[in-house]
Order: C-alpha cells, then structure tokens, then sequence
C-alpha cells in the first residue's frame, strides 16, 4: 500500500507541478517558454512548451493520478511493473508534448508501443490480448517506419532537425510529396484514420481499463498533435494541396466508424469506435483551416480526453463487477445501480455533445468553420455522424441501464464505491467547466494557433 | 421597469433550477412531503412571478435584451448567455409556467404510490428549466440548450417507468427523432451565424432589413422603430465588399430550411411525427406538459422567433405550408380510427400544430400564437381529463372498454366536455377565438397572390384545413360518446376497483377548464385585435383591411356549407348516436369505409416504409457491408490476418526447396550461375 501511497503523491505532485506551469504561463507570447537545451555530443536538442503543448500535458497529468487511483484495492500479479509501465507511459507523453526535435518526437513516439505493449498484453483480460498488441505495435510501426527514412533526409537535406528552423525550410517539389505522405501516414495510424483503424478496437477491448483509459484520453491525441505540430506548420502548401485527400479520409472514417458502431456488442468496442469518429471530426477540424475550426478541434480534443476517460472508466468498473463486456448481458442496472447510471448517463449526454458539456462547444466551432469553408458534403457527414452517435450511445445506455435486471447473472448488488466516486469527480467537473466557461482553456493556445496558422488569409 | 423584468425573469429561472437541483441532491434528506411542499410553493411562485411579468409588459410593451456571462470568444464568435423579454417571451413563459405548475400538482396525486416520485419532480423542473431557457434566450445558440435540454428531458420523462420495453422504444425514437432536427438546427445556427457574425435574434433581423433597404430600397418597416441596434456597429462590418460577395439571400434561405426541418422535427410534424404518438407512454402529466403544452410547441415559437426573417425569404414560407396543411389532414385522419384515449388526443396535437404551421406559412403569425396559447390550455386539459379516467379504470386506455363512464364519473365528463368544444371550436368557447381568426385569416390570403402556383398550394391547403375542421368534431365528439355515453363495456374488475381522484387532480383540471373557457374571450383583443400593436413588436402583423374585405368573398359561401356540417355532425352525434343516418352511409359506403379504417389504422404504413424499412436498410448496410465485408474482411486480408498467413504460406513453400540431396543443391547453383552469366551478357554486350 506504502508503493501505491508513494506513486499517486508524486503522480499528484507531476500534476501540480502542471498546475504551476500552467500559472506562469504567459499566453500572450506566442513562441515556445521555458526552453531549455540538451547537448548530446555534437546534437542540441531543444525542449520547450507553448498553450498547445500545455493542453496535452495538463490532460496527460490529470489522467495518470485517476489510473493510479483506479487499481487502488486491486492487487494483482506484476503489480509494481504495471505503473512502471504507467509512469514510463507519462514520461513518454511528457518529452513528446515538449520536444521541439523531430528525432526526439519519433523516438519516443515510437517508446510509446513499449509500455503499451507490456500493459495489453500481459495484463489483459483474454487470450486475445496477444493477437491485440501485436496489431498495436505492427500498425504503428509499419506506419512510421517511413517517418524514420524521411527525418533522415530531412537530416541531410537541412542539416537540423530542430522544429523552428524547419518551418522556414522548403524542399524539393517532388521528394517533399513523399516526406509529406510519410508523415502523413504516421501521424494517421495514430489518429487513426479510415483503413488504418482496425488496430484500435482490439487494443481497446483488450486492454485493462487503466491503460483503455490512457490509449483513448491521450494517446489518441499524439497523431493529431503530430498534425499540428510538425504536418501544417513543416508543409503548409503541402497539406493545402492534399486538403481534400485527408477530407475525403476523413469523410470515409466518419460515415464508416458510425455505421460499424450501430451494430457492436461489445461495450469497449461502441466506445472505441465512437472514439475514431469524434477524432476524425477533429482532424477535420484541423484541414479547415479556420481559426475557429483548429481551437474548436483543440476543445473537443481535450473534452473527448474528459468523456471517453470518464466512459472508459465507467465500463471498467461495471468490469469489476460482473466480469464481461458484452451488452447483452447487462439489463436493469438501474435497479442495482443508480449513481453508476446517473454518472453514465451524463457522460453519455456530453458523448452525443449535449450544450453545456464539453464536446458541444468544439463541434460548434467546428462545423462554423466548416459552413465557413462552404464545404457541403462536410457538413452533411458530420451531421450524420453526429446523429448516429446519437442513436448509439442512447441505444447502449438504454440496454445497459434500462429494463428488467437479469437475476441471473447478478450475483452481487454493489453501487459505485466512494473511491469510484472521487475517480469520476474531477472529471465531471471538468466535463462541465469546460462546457459552460470554455474561455479558460481558449485564452491558452488562441495566440499559438494565430501564430501557427498565419499563413491562412480571412 | 427594465430592472424590474430582469428580477423577475431571472428569479423565475432560478426558482426552475432550484427546484431541479434540491430534489436531485437532496431530495433523500427531505423527503416525499418536503419535495411536495417545495414544488407546490416554487411552481406557484413561477406562476405568479410570470403573471406579473405579464401585466407589466401588457401595460409598457417593453421589448429588451441583456448580455450575461461571455460563454465563448474567437474572433468574430462571440456568444453570450443573455435574457430577451418581449411580448413573445412573456407569454411562453406564462404558459410554461401554468401548465408546468398544474402538471406538477396533478402528478402528486397521479403518481402518489410511485417510490421515485422525488426524482420524477427534479426531472420535471429541469424540463421547465431548460423551456424556460428556450423561450427566453437572447441568441440562437443560447436558445439550443433549451432546445436539446428539452429533447433530452423528454427522454428521461417519456421513459420514467423505465422497466417498460414499450416505453424504451418509443421513448429512443422520441429522442432520435429531436436529434434530426437540432443537428438541422445547429447547422442552420452556424450558417446564420456565418453569414451575420452574430446569433442574437435582433441583430440578425436589423442588419437583414439594413441589407434589404440599401440594396433594394424596399421599405420594410416592420421593426425599425425598435432601434436595437445602433447602425454605426453595422457599418463597421458591413462594407460594399460583403454585399456583394455573398448572396444573403439564398444563404438564409437555406438556413430558414434548415430551421424548418428543426421546427417540423420538434413539433412533429409530417415526416417527423411519428415520435409523438408513441410518447404516450409516458406518464400522463408529462403527456400534458411536454407534448401538448410546450415542447412540441417550440417549433412553433422558433418559426415566430425568425418571423422577421421568414418573410424577408421568398419560397420558404411554401415549405411550411405545405408541411402543416398535410399534417393537419392526415392526423385527423388517423385520429378517427385510433382506440387509445391518449393517443388520440396526441394526433389531434399533431393536426392542431399543423394549423399553426399552416398560419405561419400565411404570415399569419399573431393568429398561430393566439393558437398555441390557447390550445396549450384546452389540449393539456385534454390530457388530464384523459389521465383522470385512465386512472379511474385501473389504468385502462382502450376507448372500446370503455361506455356510460357519465353515471360514473360525472365531473370528469365537465372537463373532457370543455376541452373538446374548446378543441372543435364551438362558438364562445376559447378555441373559437383562435381557430376562427385563423380560418378567417388563411381564407383572406388565398387570393392575395398573383402567382398561379402559389395559389394553388394556398388552395390546396385551404381545403384540406376546411375538411380538418369537420374531421376534428368528428374525432373528438366520437371519443367523448364512445367514453361517456352507451353502456360500460370493460371488465367487471374495473368497476370493482373504481378510483376516483382527489382534489389535488380535480384543481389543476379546473384551472385549465376555467382558462380553455375564458382566455380566448380576455386575451382575444391583445393578440388579434384590430390594431392592436403589443405583438406588433416581435412579430410582422399585416394591416386588418384583408379581414374585413374577405367577408365578400365568395369562399365564404364554401365556409357556410362547412359550418352547416359541422352543426349537423354535432347535433347527430349529441343526440341521437346510434342513428340509422350513420348506419346507411358507412352501409353504402362500406367499401371505402373499410379501406380507410385498416390504412389509418396502420397510421397510413408511413411507419411501415419510413421508419421502419430505413431502421433495416441502415441496420443491414451497417453490419454486413460496413463490418462483416470491409472491417473484418477485406481490411483483415490486406492487413495483419493476411500478411501473417501468407508468410506462413510462403514459408512452408520455400522451405520444400531445401530436400537434403546433393545433386538438387547442385542443380540450384548451375541455374542461378547461368542466370548470372545470362544478366552479365545481357548488361554488358
């Protein structure tokens, strides 16, 4: 207990250490603070934060105390290397949220599969957790291997591969199409968009729900990371050009997760499908090239962070308790359980972006800056996409919570503990914060993203 | 009086929060009798405080708007949280507040066994809440919480018994069926605000009609004494350049599109309707107050809220006529077979809001919020007084179980007897004021308009509201002599285990009695009175010449022969019920009786094709395209499942080569040696 009682204090301790930079943050200087230099050997290598990178730090902090949290009673076999795994897992997420270097953001975009790896597939449920993480680990792999060979060209070519310098670099007409495509597809296994998803839902289904929590919260949001730091500010003319590819992709993503999602069985899987789109519709976001459309992504970035976290964490604990994922053997609950499915409830309200949760002011300004854009069939998808979310998610919570309980299967009646609780807490709070005063996280990252997307003519 | 009004409307929002938010958290620590209490004092608070709110803006006719909090800003989106009072806000908030507070009182005595009693009251404020917020926001926006706030209420209120499959069902319908319409609305929200860099409704309208003026020199003076927004603000933005880049024009055409598909879906109308009927499954009460009273009539009130800039567009005022007049018809139509009480009286919501739809589409703006504010009182009388004999037979619906319930229950027969002739408009009755303004008035326009085809949908729809009228005695008068009348037909038990209810139902029942009976005769001069100006305001009125040239009209020599009709009907079915004069026209007829009752039974297949075979063609698309051919099939096989057995495959293969003989060893390197040699050859001569 000394162990866990020691990791979440210095989990909390990361967290408010978040905090503090988070208050001395200027938001009116708009390049990178507090930068600082590692030299290795000949190599300098550059770390530094702006309101971007502070976004996904604050939810990657917020997210690993809630893990610790979770498995607080559990006491299971490998125990003390499952939060090293977890807290390598932080590390990791913090030097990629802060490197200014593109070798650095590979290599540790590529030291994410590791931990992972360990967390799926030694500590999942089924026997399918092997088939799980070796799906993980060769689609990233097999995407950004060719990120490596073009960071390599990029070496030659440029001679740096320091973050600020190359934006003011231009490359060969022809060869900058296939570091673009290279990136592009990293960055897309990630996301993940359309044909590389398939990865995705098994490593859900399979993975603990700590590490579920941490796969779809944070790790989600590195592929769109990637998009904003490296793809549009790198090649701005190039992802221009490619604009309606990646709309198009994305279009096919959205129509495509939210028909596969009416008809899975699995909660983990309804979720994580539901996760693909909600990303998608932040890429799409993004390639609008609108500022309202990039912060609107950024909001329902860190707001999918918030509700599939909380999501996440609710099936885990209905996991628990009645050792099965599969929706038709859930019915009733409410009887057993009202908190859990008030608690469920709300977060299936802000999923289906109810005004006044956090996924309705990005799909707001996300579909503004798309009506901007006057694209129609853009439009039309996301609506879709959004009413099937809809049908989904009630469909699900209806099945879950609604009807006649089945005796028997319910062997023991046990509402969401008081620890559960305080789990679920911070993230309603922020569920709601986040929804009725979005202006607080805004004034972080608007100046960064002025200044990133200055090249866009109103 | 500015301050004032601004008291009073937020006190009346915070009474609505409080009484959601103290039963919710604290409702175990008070208890059943302290949540009654609460909810008793705090709903006649809202009553009261919204009567005042009334009186004062009948006597100054105030019209204002305040910003609030700052919810988000990026550049041009700027959204406040704000509060607009004008007339039109007033009076919703009176309705909402009246039928809110007599469905609250009802439900304690409606549900008094039911252990979750606290939390049906908690859902019920925040229902009120968020139509509260609905009707008095400032922006478009703002007005999209109460819009999915409501969507979301009836959800949980619709599906209250929640062990009932029926109620599942049809309470996922109810709320995918809102969703079409708010993501329509959402749309249509950031299109408008695109195109006019703000939400809020004054603005909008302002700087449409500045466009109009300056561009057009069409004197529209309908608001511009309003003055609410200063026109320097607009000229800061509104340059030469923006005229003529954008086509404002069809832009708010598509958006008023977009909004009536918000509007149809919310009040059910045709394509949409289907959600409404089956939402009776909720508890009565709620029946009364969501789906009779308000939510379904905030469509209506978004197309009055846009009125302004509903005539600035030039063909989507033919999409709501069109839409209401269909409506109207076939709903009545369904509803003459239907043997649910409650179900009836729900398609005669659905054909009494297309009447409102069918004014709207006419400008007839005053006359449709005559018409909802009216028929909110007599149609959730409708709905108690239904409730009040479902509960008496122990909750028995079927009307065929049903006969001679007068001898029984006496006073419910008063209040169901009020609200249907306040329904069918019988003369000085509260519906005969709005309904008769309305006919009067959709009968003036039809020969207003010069073009052959617009005249055509204004006869069309003329014509199918005139039959209406007939067909909602029709049904009304059917369902009344059905229960009351002739002999009991239900079972023994139901009369061994009569229930009859208490005063805290038989209260709100004669409230809304007493109000279907005289609102129309009091409130008829504010809202359709010749000029009268109070709705003026908020709402584009046409001058009252038409009205009174119309009596010359020959249509009205039609409207006669419909008034002789409904006369007669009434007299048949009043006095002599089972007359032979019934009898030889279904037996003449029997034919066509017969194929009208097994369609409309079947509520004309429109759910069969519609709802149904889309459910399947999305379902089957969904599984045996989507996941069975692409996610597990051809993604599988271009991914890892075929990669790994492929390699598999290719590996066993290669490995047969390797046999262990010298002579084969041998034989592999001569080929390759002479493939060598033959590349070298090849390459270098």
């Amino acid at each position: 207990m000394s162990l866990k009682k020691s990791l979440l204090s210095i989990s909390l301790l990361i967290f408010l250490t978040t905090m503090y930079l988070l208050l001395m943050y200027d938001p009116m200087i708009n390049v990178f603070q507090n930068t600082f230099c590692i030299k290795y050997f000949n190599y300098y290598s550059y770390f530094g934060m702006d309101g971007i990178s502070l976004f996904f730090l604050l939810l990657t902090s917020f997210f690993i105390p809630l893990c610790i949290l979770f498995s607080w009673n559990s006491n299971f076999i490998y125990i003390k290397e499952y939060y090293i795994c977890i807290f390598s897992l932080e590390i990791l997420l913090y030097i990629i949220f802060t490197t200014l270097d593109i070798l650095f953001f590979y290599i540790f975009f590529e030291a994410i599969l590791i931990p992972f790896f360990i967390l799926i597939g030694i500590y999942g449920s089924r026997i399918r957790k092997i088939h799980a993480s070796y799906m993980l680990f060769f689609y990233t792999i097999a995407g950004s291997i060719l990120m490596l060979f073009s960071i390599i060209y990029i070496f030659i070519h440029a001679g740096t591969l320091n973050l600020q310098l190359l934006w003011n670099i231009e490359f060969d007409s022809v060869i900058t199409k296939f570091l673009w495509l290279s990136f592009f597809l990293s960055f897309s296994v990630k996301v993940p968009i359309f044909p590389f998803h398939i990865w995705l839902p098994e490593a859900h289904v399979e993975a603990p729900t700590e590490a579920s929590v941490i796969l779809a919260a944070i790790l989600l949001k590195v592929g769109v990371y990637g998009f904003l730091r490296i793809l549009i500010p790198v090649f701005p003319d190039l992802t221009f050009y490619y604009l309606n590819v990646i709309m198009l992709l994305n279009i096919i993503s959205l129509f495509y997760t939210s028909l596969v999602t009416l008809r899975q069985i699995d909660i983990k899987k309804i979720i994580a499908y539901s996760s693909v789109s909600h990303m998608n519709v932040c890429v799409i976001g993004i390639i609008s090239f609108q500022i309202h459309s990039i912060s609107g992504s950024m909001l329902l970035m860190f707001g999918h962070g918030f509700v599939s976290g909380g999501l996440f964490f609710l099936i885990g604990i209905l996991y628990d308790r009645y050792k099965t994922k599969v929706l038709f053997y859930y019915s009733g609950l409410v009887h057993v359980m009202p908190l859990f499915s008030s608690i469920l409830f709300f977060f299936i309200l802000s999923n289906i972006s109810m005004p006044l949760t956090s996924n309705f002011i990005g799909e707001f300004l996300i579909l503004y800056g798309v009506v901007a854009q006057q694209n129609i069939i853009t439009i039309v998808f996301i609506g879709f996409s959004i009413f099937i979310c809809t049908i989904y998610s009630i469909w699900m919570y209806n099945k879950i919570i609604f009807g006649l309980p089945h005796y028997n299967y319910v062997n023991s009646i046990k509402d969401i503990t008081k620890l559960e609780f305080m789990i679920l807490l911070p993230i309603i709070f922020g569920t709601i914060i986040l929804g009725v005063y979005p202006k607080l996280f805004l004034d972080i990252f608007l100046f960064n993203i002025y200044y990133y997307f200055n090249f866009i003519t109103f | 009086m500015v301050i004032y009004d601004i008291n009073i409307i937020a006190l009346i929002l915070i009474i609505s929060i409080g009484s959601f938010l103290i039963p919710f958290f604290f409702g175990r620590f008070i208890a059943f009798k302290g949540v009654q209490l609460l909810v008793i004092i705090f709903s006649f608070l809202s009553v009261c405080l919204s009567t005042l709110l009334l009186y004062i803006s009948i006597n100054t006719g105030d019209v204002f708007f305040l910003k609030l909090i700052k919810w988000m800003k990026i550049e041009l989106v700027s959204i406040h949280f704000g509060i607009l009072i004008d007339p039109l806000t007033v009076i919703m908030l009176f309705v909402v507040s009246i039928i809110s507070f007599c469905a609250n009182i009802y439900s304690m005595e409606y549900l008094h066994s039911d252990p979750h009693l606290v939390r049906y009251f908690a859902y019920l404020a925040l229902f009120t809440f968020f139509m509260l917020l609905l009707v008095s926001s400032e922006n478009l926006i703002q007005l999209f919480i109460g819009w999915e706030g409501v969507g979301i209420c009836s959800y949980i209120l619709i599906n209250f018994w929640y062990c009932r499959m029926q109620a599942n069902k049809s309470s996922i319908l109810a709320v995918v069926a809102n969703k079409l319409g708010d993501i329509a609305l959402l749309i249509g929200a950031s299109i408008i605000y695109y195109v006019f860099k703000s939400s809020s409704f004054y603005t909008i309208t302002n700087i449409f009609l500045f466009i109009k003026e300056t561009m057009s020199s069409v004197n529209y003076s309908l608001i511009s004494n309003t003055n609410l927004i200063k026109f320097s603000e607009l000229e800061s933005f509104l340059t030469i350049d923006f005229l003529e880049n954008y086509n404002i024009s069809s832009a708010l055409e598509i958006a008023m599109i977009l909004f009536i598909i918000a509007c149809i879906g919310k009040s059910a109308q045709f394509g949409f309707h289907f959600w409404l009927p089956e939402a009776m499954e909720g508890p009565t009460p709620v029946s009364s107050l969501i789906h009779a009273a308000t939510m379904v009539t905030a469509g209506i009130f978004l197309i009055l809220r846009m009125s302004n800039l509903l005539i600035l567009t030039n063909y989507s005022n033919t999409y709501i006529l069109v839409v209401g007049s269909i409506t109207l018809f076939f709903a009545a139509t369904i509803g003459i077979t239907q043997v649910d009480i409650k179900k009836i009286v729900a398609y005669s919501t659905c054909s009494q809001l297309g009447y409102m739809f069918l004014s709207c589409g006419f400008y007839g703006f005053s006359n449709a919020f005559f018409h909802l504010f009216i028929h909110a009182f007599f149609k959730a009388l409708l709905f108690l007084s239904s409730g009040y004999i479902i509960h008496l037979l122990c909750n028995e619906q079927d009307i065929r179980k049903m006969g001679g319930i007068l001898k029984i229950a006496p006073l419910s027969y008063n209040f169901m007897l009020i609200g249907s002739i306040a329904l069918i408009g019988f003369p000085f009755m509260s519906g005969w004021y709005s309904k008769e303004t309305l006919i009067e008035f959709i009968l003036t326009k039809s020969f207003n308009s010069s073009n052959i085809y617009i005249n055509m949908f204004n006869n069309f729809s003329i014509v199918l509201s005139f039959i209406t009228v007939v067909i909602t005695l029709l049904y009304s008068i059917k369902s009344i002599s059905d229960v009351y009348f002739g002999t009991f037909n239900g079972f023994k038990h139901y009369i061994k285990n009569l229930h009859y209810n208490g005063i805290l139902i038989n209260i709100p029942l004669t409230i809304l009695s007493i109000l279907s009976i005289y609102s129309g005769y009091i409130f008829n001069d504010l809202f359709v009175g010749i000029n009268s100006n109070y709705l003026g305001l908020v709402l584009h009125i046409k001058s009252d010449i038409t009205n009174i040239i119309a009596e010359y009209y020959p249509y009205y020599r039609f409207f006669v022969i419909t008034l002789l009709i409904y006369f007669t009907l009434i007299f048949l079915f009043i006095k002599k019920y089972n007359s032979e004069f019934f009898f030889i026209l279904i037996k003449n007829n029997i034919s066509l009786y017969n194929l009208h009752y097994a369609i409309s039974k079947k509520y004309i297949y429109i759910n069969r094709f519609f709802l149904y075979n889309n459910i399947k063609i999305l379902f089957d698309i969904s599984y045996s395209i989507m996941y069975k051919t692409i996610d597990k099939g051809i993604l599988e096989i271009f991914g890892p499942y075929g990669i790994t057995y492929n390699l598999y495959n290719w590996s066993i293969k290669i490995s047969k080569l390797q046999t262990g003989y010298i002579y084969h060893y041998i034989g592999y390197i001569f080929l390759i040696l002479l493939l060598v040699l033959f590349l070298i050859v090849y390459i270098f001569y």
